[in-house]
């Protein structure tokens, strides 16, 4: 930190709170969970350099791994430049429910601040919940951060029920389908970019209207994530 | 990478220069940047990614490297690389020396006053000249400029927007937070507008505000009640109910203590003249793109800001010495050690006042009115024999005079040095200055 020379403080900035919640039912042993690992842990240079170029935000992270049962990892909020990511190990089973109840206890205000950046939670999972996932999703969804975070799920393979993650999601653009390592690995890289979109200033393209060009209305779920969607495209809604 | 380039790739120009890729800098919204060589010598290449590699972006590229750069300090294109339908352009690589404004905001830089209103007036000239050349830059925000915090020196990156006012061609709408507010509109109800030079003066005065005051102007009372800092929340605050946070009539969005500090303490610490710009580029200017601030209101303001800076001798700090106040009889107080400063002698040429410390330069803008804010044409010295005694030094080649209070008149050529004292005068040519 530089010698101050003119009074007065940092740029005011607000918490961005941003949630890995990781599935570690023993379905994905092997590559996924190892793909898993390593592409979250790849893209954590890359959010702290973000960070860095934003002063609008302070970007904290978590982690909450499910299986039989959930856990936070890192039970508190770690600002970015000291968060680690550790390899998950796997469990038996898939409490998704219990994972959805546990984000929810940490969005209830508090311990959620009263003013921050809207939640980024990404959920990556091989299969389907086999705890009564309902409860816990509805009553995440009831919460005011609940509903205003950026929710983004990783379908991983084909025995995963879309449409329970698209609830989660609520915008079936933000479910998107890995069915092999490197799509897994690029759509992780384009997730945790995800906080810098929410909070950082970007250049808006200038609307086309070019003949032929796509309209991303009926996006099939395999995102093209060199043609990521623009999660700022909401129609002009609800401030709270 | 589907649509960037690999380390060591070699890249030939339309013009017959290769460029060999060295490592990747950054990625984008929009593209990668890259280290690029040829024959030796380095530069950055922005590589556009799939969907934003348009014929009408290739255009506009092509266009500006048809055309000069408005100044050295813009990063302008020089070359265009192609492979299949993909395409980048080759620029100077950036200097390590040179940082970014949210360094400024975070406190990892801390240039002084001085420098900073060097840089704030580097920054407007600059636009001044782009825009004297009917060009708009389209998407004035905190990532595309930098700046040296010692010397003051700017640069103007992302120029692949720039395209002629009122032609409507840019391919961004603009940055949220710096956006104008019709803009901000104009993309939530889908209308035609888009940049133009009286949008880019808009974001001029946000990237001025948040450097000077750091804050953002628009953000007092009605962000403070907002939880979630939102898409919507920013469309509202910026384009559908944009009220300055020091609106002298519409107070219902004040900068809050405890929330937006720095923008009240900074606000306290400027004379009026400066912060009258504010005022008017987010009050009139806000609704009417007719009356923002013009580059050449900045100018003026920065060079004022420049000639009346005092340094503290107690505590080193930098004060901005304004003589309306002084002509109301307000003293100034030391921010820095609450004390009540004295003002040193100082020159008087034509509109301007120049405090005299121990390390001042007159500007050849304060003989020739003409913004050359670069070329030294008198420093103020020590007298070797007397270090009581300070003086002007002729730093030019013409001859000067020194005329006393008596009306005796002595020649002050090229090198030497005439006492600074209170009723002397200096006839500089064509215009006198005279020290009070």
């Amino acid at each position: 930190m530089a010698e101050r020379r003119r009074p007065g403080g940092e740029l005011a900035n607000r918490p961005l709170h941003f949630f890995w919640v990781v599935d570690c039912s023993g379905s994905m042993m092997g590559e996924k969970i190892a793909t898993a690992n390593y592409a979250i842990k790849d893209a954590i240079p890359g959010m702290r350099k973000a960070a860095e170029e934003n002063p609008n935000a302070q970007l904290l992270i978590r982690t909450l791994r499910f299986e039989t049962g959930a856990q936070w990892i890192t039970p508190t909020p770690v600002p970015v430049d000291e968060f680690e990511w550790e390899p998950l190990e796997l469990g038996a089973l898939t409490s998704m429910g219990m994972a959805f109840d546990m984000l929810a206890d940490q969005l209830e205000m508090p311990p959620m601040s009263e003013k921050a950046l809207p939640p980024v939670i990404v959920l990556l999972s091989d299969g389907n919940p086999t705890d009564d996932y309902r409860t816990g999703l509805n009553r995440l969804l009831s919460l005011p951060w609940g509903r205003k975070a950026v929710k983004i799920a990783i379908a991983i393979g084909q025995d995963v029920d879309v449409a329970i993650l698209e609830e989660f999601t609520g915008n079936r653009e933000l479910v998107l389908q890995a069915n092999n390592a490197d799509q897994l690995a690029k759509m992780i890289k384009w997730a945790s970019t995800v906080a810098k979109q929410v909070s950082s200033p970007v250049s808006k393209p200038a609307p086309v209207d070019v003949a032929g060009e796509p309209v991303q209305s009926n996006v099939p779920q395999m995102v093209n994530v060199d043609d990521i969607p623009d999660i700022d495209d909401d129609p002009v809604g609800d401030v709270w | 990478m589907k649509n960037g380039l690999e380390s060591g790739q070699i890249l030939t120009s339309a013009s017959g220069n290769a460029y060999k890729v060295v490592q990747l800098l950054g990625e984008g919204g929009q593209g990668f940047v890259y280290e690029v060589d040829c024959n030796g010598q380095r530069y950055a290449l922005k590589w556009y990614k799939g969907k934003t590699a348009r014929k009408e972006q290739k255009l506009i590229i092509e266009n500006l490297l048809q055309q000069p750069k408005p100044s050295e300090e813009f990063l302008w294109p020089l070359d265009m690389l192609t492979r299949g339908d993909l395409f980048g352009y080759v620029m100077p690589l950036r200097s390590k020396r040179f940082k970014d404004i949210p360094a400024l905001l975070k406190r990892k830089v801390e240039p002084s006053f001085e420098t900073l209103c060097k840089i704030g007036f580097n920054l407007v000239t600059a636009y001044r000249k782009l825009h004297a050349r009917g060009y708009s830059y389209c998407d004035i925000n905190f990532g595309n400029v930098f700046f040296d915090p010692d010397t003051g020196d700017i640069l103007i990156c992302d120029n692949d927007n720039v395209t002629i006012d009122g032609m409507e061609q840019s391919q961004v709408i603009g940055t949220l937070g710096f956006m104008a507010p019709e803009l901000v509109r104009a993309n939530v109800y889908n209308t035609p507008e888009r940049p133009s030079t009286a949008t880019d003066l808009f974001s001029l005065a946000v990237l001025l505000f948040y450097m000077f005051m750091m804050h953002h102007p628009l953000l007092g009372a009605k962000e403070d009640v907002i939880r979630c800092f939102d898409y919507n929340a920013q469309v509202k605050l910026y384009g559908m109910e944009p009220v300055f946070i020091f609106d002298p009539v519409d107070k219902s969005n004040r900068a809050l203590k405890g929330s937006h500090d720095n923008a009240i303490i900074f606000w306290s610490l400027y004379p009026d003249y400066f912060k009258e710009l504010f005022v008017k580029a987010f009050t009139d200017g806000m609704t009417n793109p007719n009356r923002r601030v013009q580059e050449v209101e900045w100018q003026r303001a920065f060079i004022q800001m420049l000639n009346n800076i005092m340094v503290c001798p107690d505590c080193g700090a930098e004060n901005f010495y304004d003589e309306a106040k002084e002509k109301q009889m307000v003293s100034h107080i030391f921010w820095g050690c609450d004390k009540v400063l004295n003002v040193p002698v100082s020159i008087r040429i034509g509109n301007n006042k120049i405090l005299l410390n121990s390390d001042t330069k007159l500007m050849e803008h304060h003989l020739k009115d003409n913004y050359n804010m670069t070329k030294v044409v008198a420093s103020v010295v020590q007298n070797p024999k007397n270090p009581s005694i300070w003086g002007l030094r002729n730093e030019t080649n013409d001859v000067w005079v020194y005329v006393r209070p008596d009306n005796t008149q002595a020649t002050l050529p090229s090198g030497r040095s005439a006492t600074i004292a209170k009723g002397c005068k200096i006839k500089f040519g064509q215009v006198e200055g005279c020290f009070e």
